[in-house]
């Protein structure tokens, strides 16, 4: 029982448990009260619980060692997956494990980081800095693989989770500061390179009253459901604007507007206290650990988690454009849950050993 | 946390003490950020709460789609190739029901649907999105809709749609030239305006389809209506009406294009006709060809796969894709640049083969019986005599060929818009160097003089080459598109031929010389196609067959060895033409494969596609009419 309890923090467990339920219940209201889709959601978060359970078992240096091999067969995953996405035709990123179909794309969210944590933890045999160069290098290729799937938000996702795990593993002030001006200089010379549908996301964003019927519907719906929820909400199952099919992708990436104006402030402030605790814990196992790898697997997961909820209500408030990221542990969908707890899991795993 | 709060840091290793402090910068970004997802929530649920309160409760009206009609495509005299009929097809929604195939059963016992369409229906699922409406069969007839309207309530997650499907009245014939339009997938939505493609369900695959898919689609419109508090529409507020996409008048002759797809027979190949003073294209046929009908609906999967597996490769364009060694029809170019090099070239004895000086190997030519004797250019064209092109060839060297040959624009794209078009190969030792590190031989020059080898030319490629013959050098793009009319403005975009050069060879009597040549192929006693130039009607033209053997070994060798030669094994036969000589209005390719010789099938489609071709330019054109007279 000792045993038990060190290797889990129950914590984090309940609150990831009241986030995944939370989302159920708003997916059976946004889904015109779809039980058929409820349970299927349900076994799923099942399926990632039991997986971020089992991963906490396992010791970290285990972990730690086995995870070169996880980001190789995860990169030999994705060439499979675009090998055959030539022999069959148009955009593949799925893989069918009999009637089971995962994509190989989300696990990098998680493998890539992992790998980076092990590479920036080995003795150092040659010096820092060509560490950091391989690092990068195991950034680009899983990114480039995914960006041809082609699939261009997870591959800056993919991105991002190993910059940041770089970013904890060490990289130089310097580097950060150069790299964080080269982003703010690319952007008037990327701008023409972006597509029209693209440019207009973002214009749209700065004024969505510019084009109401076009690219700004979404995100006007969308803040008017938010805005509507008031204090309180307006109940489960009663948000008129989502009911009336006034908000596009309602289980899916806008899920949160649904939440937003059915459960009002309280349940917006709550939810995102609930993501921030999360965070906080992943963050604070990792501040504890002596070992560098749990501190940058740890800090990574957290990050990641937040990005991805920063991202996702930004955009449906109307601070960000439209990019198409789902919010965790709520949107529709199996994969990024699975890849998500099982991040959580190998945290929270690493708790006990740094005492 | 007595750690984390006593900055108990000290006894740690410098690198999960840098660590250490990012992650409580992290942290602090984290809050940070998160400060700004609450104000933005407070700001927009307690701060403008009433004025969102509001417009929710105002929030009556919803934002439907009105998809475009898509442009027509017509043919240069009207004649329709592409339209719109209206359809009802029924579609199944995977999440609106617990069990797809259920529904599916139920449906069966509804009406009728072929096996062939639900193993379509169970195949496609992957591709589509659970939330949108797959299509489980198309075409319903009136009696089917009511049946299925009267079973409504035991189909959830089923829909009855009307939608505008496309229709090819041609079906087979304009096939690749037209292409076709399919199910937007996922592929595509990656790439797309959403907001232009609202509504739509379709976009442009392949041939004309794709490369005008811009003008085609046309634009959305969009019908605000007011719905009551279940959601139930009440009326409609007001709408913006969509854009129909643009019509499309291609430069294409119908009646030609049946012509050439007729006069092919059963044969594989391709045949590719232009006017040589614009560069439009008036006829583009590939065979075997498919039925676009059946892969427009996105829902005949297994026919799609019929076709893809096929060894014939139905969905092929040859015209732009396939590649094949031009064979005989090359050695006009290189006659061309004989002229040029030396202004009056040698006659060549050819005593039915070629020895490169100092070397055994014999090049035979293709009259090795008795050699064609004593040659000069015109009758070394006309006779297509091997040995004077060995000779030639040998003379000039490779690097010379590739020159030369380039400005006619071997080896590269024609740019006539259908995507993809493959530009062949022009070698050189560079080229071979570079793809399959080698050096290049002597011998590999002496192929390439009677057009085999490493080269590989399109026929749509040829076609253009022999307009810059019968223009006297003046090269255009070849085009496709003779205009576009906005149908919501009457406005008309026509789209003038492109002048992109002219291939100078030092004297424009050196081109009548080439020219002449190939008019005693045709015409000559001894010209290899004599037996199409006695049933042209009232025109002469200019030739050149082409025979390409496909195997290493000669028709002759077979019949030695006693092997049975096969359809398979049979040369392909091209044949490149013009016509009329002084004024040509058309430039004919064509090849048929295994069909022997340049000789047979390739020039009998050529004659009836210029027989074809004149006569109705005589008809309607107001300078035949004169000649008309004349004749």
């Amino acid at each position: 029982m000792y045993y038990l309890t060190n290797r889990i923090d129950f914590p984090t467990l309940v609150v990831v448990m009241a986030v995944c339920l939370t989302g159920v219940a708003i997916l059976y209201s946004a889904s015109s009260e779809d039980m058929d889709l409820v349970v299927r959601q349900g076994y799923r978060i099942g399926l990632a619980v039991m997986i971020m359970l089992a991963l906490a078992f396992v010791p970290t240096d285990t972990i730690c060692r086995l995870s070169p091999y996880i980001y190789l067969s995860g990169l030999a995953l994705l060439i499979a997956v675009l090998v055959f996405g030539t022999v069959g035709k148009g955009a593949q990123r799925w893989i069918d494990l009999g009637g089971f179909c995962f994509q190989p794309a989300e696990l990098m969210k998680i493998a890539v980081p992992l790998a980076i944590a092990w590479l920036l933890t080995r003795p150092p045999l040659v010096r820092k800095e060509f560490y950091i160069i391989f690092g990068l290098i195991g950034v680009l290729i899983p990114v480039l693989l995914v960006y041809m799937q082609p699939d261009l938000g997870t591959a800056l996702l993919i991105a991002a989770a190993g910059m940041i795990a770089i970013f904890f593993g060490g990289l130089a002030r310097r580097w950060i500061v150069t790299m964080g001006v080269m982003a703010v200089l690319a952007v008037p010379i990327i701008w023409p390179f972006l597509r029209e549908y693209q440019q207009a996301r973002v214009i749209a964003m700065f004024n969505p009253m510019n084009d109401p019927l076009g690219s700004g519907y979404h995100t006007i719906q969308s803040t008017i459901a938010i805005g509507s929820g008031g204090m309180l909400g307006k109940g489960w199952l009663n948000g008129t604007q989502s009911q009336l099919d006034f908000i596009p992708e309602r289980q899916t990436d806008f899920v949160f507007s649904v939440f937003a104006e059915e459960f009002g402030l309280v349940g917006t402030y709550l939810l995102i206290l609930a993501y921030l605790f999360i965070i906080w814990r992943c963050i604070q196992i990792a501040r504890q650990s002596e070992s560098q790898f749990v501190q940058i697997v740890g800090g990574t997961v957290g990050v990641i988690l937040f990005l991805h909820v920063f991202v996702n209500i930004g955009m449906v408030s109307g601070i960000l454009p439209v990019v198409g990221v789902p919010l965790p542990l709520v949107s529709y969908g199996g994969t990024s849950i699975v890849a998500l707890l099982a991040g959580i899991g190998i945290v929270m795993g690493a708790k006990s050993e740094s005492a | 946390m007595a750690r984390y709060l006593l900055d108990g840091n000290a006894g740690m290793s410098s690198g999960v003490r840098m660590t250490s402090g990012r992650l409580v910068f992290a942290m602090s970004m984290v809050i940070l950020l998160s400060l700004v997802l609450f104000a933005r929530l407070y700001y927009l649920q307690v701060h403008s709460y009433s004025t969102y309160e509001s417009r929710s409760a105002d929030n009556r009206v919803q934002v439907v789609p009105l998809p475009p009609v898509r442009g027509l495509i017509f043919d240069r005299n009207g004649a329709l190739m592409a339209s719109n009929l209206p359809v009802h097809q029924l579609e199944v929604i995977p999440y609106r029901t617990a069990d797809v195939e259920e529904l599916v059963n139920n449906i069966v016992q509804i009406i009728p649907i072929e096996q062939s369409e639900i193993e379509d229906f169970w195949q496609s699922r992957r591709s589509y999105s659970r939330f949108s409406g797959q299509a489980l069969k198309t075409r319903l007839s009136d009696q089917e809709v009511a049946m299925l309207a009267v079973e409504r309530h035991r189909l959830p997650g089923s829909r009855v749609r009307a939608e505008l499907q496309r229709f090819y009245p041609q079906k087979e014939v304009g096939a690749h030239i037209l292409g076709r339009v399919g199910r937007i997938d996922r592929e595509d939505e990656q790439r797309l305006d959403p907001a232009r493609y609202r509504g739509l369900q379709y976009i442009g695959k392949s041939g004309v389809e794709l490369m005008l898919e811009e003008q085609l689609v046309g634009e959305p419109g969009v019908s605000q209506v007011e719905t009551n508090a279940h959601g139930r529409r009440i009326r409609q507020l007001s709408s913006v009406s969509p854009k129909s996409g643009k019509n499309i008048y291609l430069t294409l002759d119908l009646g030609l294009q049946q012509v050439a797809y007729d006069a092919l027979e059963e044969f594989s190949g391709a045949a590719v006709a232009l006017e040589p003073q614009t560069g439009k294209v008036l006829a583009m046929v590939s065979k075997p060809s498919y039925d676009p009908n059946f892969l427009s609906s996105g829902l005949k999967k297994t026919k799609y796969q019929e076709y893809l597996g096929s060894k014939d490769d139905p969905l092929i364009n040859r015209a732009t894709q396939g590649l094949y060694a031009p064979g005989s029809t090359l050695k006009v170019f290189l006659a061309l640049a004989a002229y040029e090099i030396k202004k009056n070239p040698p006659s060549v004895f050819c005593p039915g083969y070629f020895t490169i000086p100092g070397k055994k190997r014999k090049y035979r030519c293709w009259r090795d019986e008795y050699g064609h004797g004593l040659m000069n250019l015109e009758q070394a064209i006309a006779q297509s005599c091997d040995v004077y092109f060995y000779t030639l060839a040998h003379e000039m060297g490779i690097s010379e060929i590739y020159y030369r040959l380039s400005r006619f624009g071997f080896g590269s794209l024609t740019e006539v818009g259908l995507q993809p078009e493959k530009k062949g190969i022009l070698p050189s030792p560079e080229w071979k160097e570079w793809t399959l590190g080698e050096k290049w031989y002597t011998g590999e020059t002496i192929s390439v003089g009677i057009g085999q080898g490493y080269l590989l030319v399109t026929m749509m490629q040829m076609a253009n080459a022999v307009s810059v013959i019968a223009n006297r050098g003046d090269k255009f793009k070849p085009q496709i598109v003779e205009q576009v009319l906005d149908v919501n403005t009457g406005e008309v975009t026509e789209f003038e031929p492109e002048l992109v050069g002219h291939v100078d060879v030092g004297d424009s009597r050196y081109y009548e010389k080439v020219i002449q040549g190939m008019v005693e192929v045709v015409h000559g006693n001894r010209g290899t196609a004599r037996r199409i130039g006695r049933e042209l009607n009232n025109f002469r033209a200019a030739g050149k067959t082409g025979t390409v053997q496909v195997l290493s070994k000669t028709q002759a060798d077979l019949k030695e060895e006693n092997i049975e030669i096969t359809k398979d094994m049979l040369p392909h036969g091209i044949f490149v033409s013009f016509a009329p000589i002084d004024d040509p209005q058309i430039v004919v390719a064509v090849i048929a494969e295994h069909s022997e010789s340049g000789s047979k099938q390739a020039a009998s489609v050529a004659r009836d596609m210029m027989n074809y071709y004149i006569a109705e330019q005589q008809a309607t054109g107001p300078q035949e009419n004169i000649q008309v007279t004349l004749n």
